[in-house]
């Protein structure tokens, strides 16, 4: 996966509980809850933020190995990208409209 | 309730988090139904820009569940900006309506911004009995045409019943209708007092002869309570259950500004115009009452013998008998019938005489 920015779908309904990200998609109803770094991911999909970037941030805030926080990061990413949850662009929105 | 959903809601619940909000945003309506809550007052409702502030202050709160209500909430101009502005802040936003007013452009525009469900008030599929509680000439046909238009469009569509002596008799005829058509289909005998609490509407609850009949449906014994049950968190001791849910994870905003535990809880606990919601939830005098009844506080409830068949509502309790600890006839009685049907009650002795009296008033 190439160091794409990956950014929210606005659609979905999510609050943040005990540190856990609860999601839901308004298209099918189904709910999610994350684990803490992946609420992290969550929050930091942005649009704004590369893939390394925020790989490197989780490696700061939970002492992952960044090539781990990478490799994990970039499965939950398809994984969400493929429920709709998320999209990954190949620029930031500013760019796109630049 | 799936276990995620159950666990997610004891969270919020022992958290003090405001999860699920039910939010009536006029008490205008263009049906008058017999049975209905909604008082209007001279006072006015919430203006658009304060409607935006609440719902700042709910989503800052933490609340995720949004139902919008009322009266109907088509009336308000601002309806489809406040659902823009709700969606923008990410709340799951429901949307309860009579669907007189819905057109295809407004199914289309609901769908659009991920509203997850509309639930539809349907009391019979005869137009007589159903007009009759609307007190308005053709609203069958009407809502029966906005709730396919919402369907058509894509919307997640659930029609909704109160069991109530004008609708017990054509619930069965309403549920095969809307399974037939995809929709989903909801009873529910809880009928509320007035928003004054005037408790007028309770004289048109099922009769003490009807539960058995509507409960030994297989769809109702199954499925009419469970889902409605209020969440629980597990707790070492049972007494120290909480009773439901309102004022622990959801309450109730009128379109005054007034915040309640719960709609079915005319207990005003503050104003949003006068005092931050954040403030009301977590310091109101009434809110904090409501929130320290715990079930060994129920002195009736806590040694009945059929309370593992009760889903006691302490609003109802309440305007029943003015106590919040008090039982509810409506729910004894739902109770008694249940353990009557459960192959688990023969084995039972019962030692309260209330609890027996009322068993030997219903028939088997």
């Amino acid at each position: 996966m190439s160091d794409r920015y990956p950014a929210q779908n606005p659609r979905v309904a999510y609050r943040v509980l005990d540190g856990s990200a609860v999601l839901i998609n308004p298209d099918d109803s189904t709910l999610y809850t994350l684990n803490p770094v992946a609420t992290r991911i969550w929050e930091l999909a942005d649009g704004q933020l590369p893939i390394s970037e925020i790989a490197r941030r989780l490696y700061g805030e939970f002492q992952v190995e960044q090539e781990i926080a990478l490799r994990d990061m970039e499965a939950f990413l398809q994984a969400f990208q493929e429920k709709g949850l998320l999209s990954l662009m190949d620029h930031p929105p500013e760019t796109l409209h630049g | 309730m799936g276990k995620m959903i159950q666990a997610i809601a004891d969270k919020a619940l022992l958290q003090k988090i405001p999860w699920g909000v039910q939010f009536d945003l006029t008490m205008r309506c263009n049906e008058l139904c017999v049975h209905c809550y909604r008082v209007e007052e001279s006072r006015p409702e919430l203006t658009t820009e304060e409607v935006y502030a609440v719902l700042d202050q709910l989503a800052a709160a933490g609340t995720l569940y949004l139902t919008f209500s009322g009266g109907e909430v088509l009336l308000r101009r601002d309806f489809f900006a406040i659902v823009e502005r709700a969606r923008r802040l990410r709340f799951d936003v429901r949307v309860k309506t009579n669907a007189l007013l819905v057109t295809e452009e407004i199914a289309r525009r609901m769908v659009e911004l991920g509203v997850s469900q509309v639930d539809i008030s349907v009391y019979s599929l005869d137009p007589e009995r159903h007009d009759g509680v609307t007190l308005n000439p053709g609203s069958l046909r009407r809502t029966l045409e906005g709730a396919t238009l919402l369907q058509n469009a894509g919307m997640r569509v659930r029609l909704n019943c109160p069991l109530m002596q004008q609708t017990v008799e054509g619930y069965q005829a309403l549920l095969e209708w809307g399974e037939a058509r995809g929709f989903k289909v909801s009873f529910d005998p809880t009928i509320t007092a007035k928003s004054n609490g005037d408790p007028a509407p309770l004289q048109l609850r099922i009769s003490r002869d009807q539960p058995c009949h509507v409960l030994r449906h297989p769809y109702f014994h199954s499925a009419i309570f469970p889902s409605e049950a209020p969440p629980t968190p597990a707790a070492p001791d049972p007494a120290d259950e909480i009773p439901c849910g309102a004022s622990h994870s959801s309450c109730y905003v009128s379109p005054y500004g007034d915040v309640y535990p719960c709609v079915s809880m005319p207990i005003p606990c503050g104003n949003i115009r006068q005092r931050p919601f954040l403030e009301i939830w977590q310091r109101s005098e009434e809110m904090l009452r409501v929130r320290s009844i715990f079930r060994k506080d129920l002195p009736h409830c806590r040694t009945c013998a059929v309370a593992d068949h009760c889903s006691r509502c302490p609003g109802m309790a309440y305007v029943e008998h003015g106590l919040l600890t008090g039982p509810s006839a409506a729910a004894c009685q739902q109770a008694c019938v249940k353990a009557l049907l459960s192959d688990t009650f023969v084995k039972m002795e019962v030692h309260d005489a209330a609890t027996a009296s009322l068993i030997r008033q219903s028939p088997a």
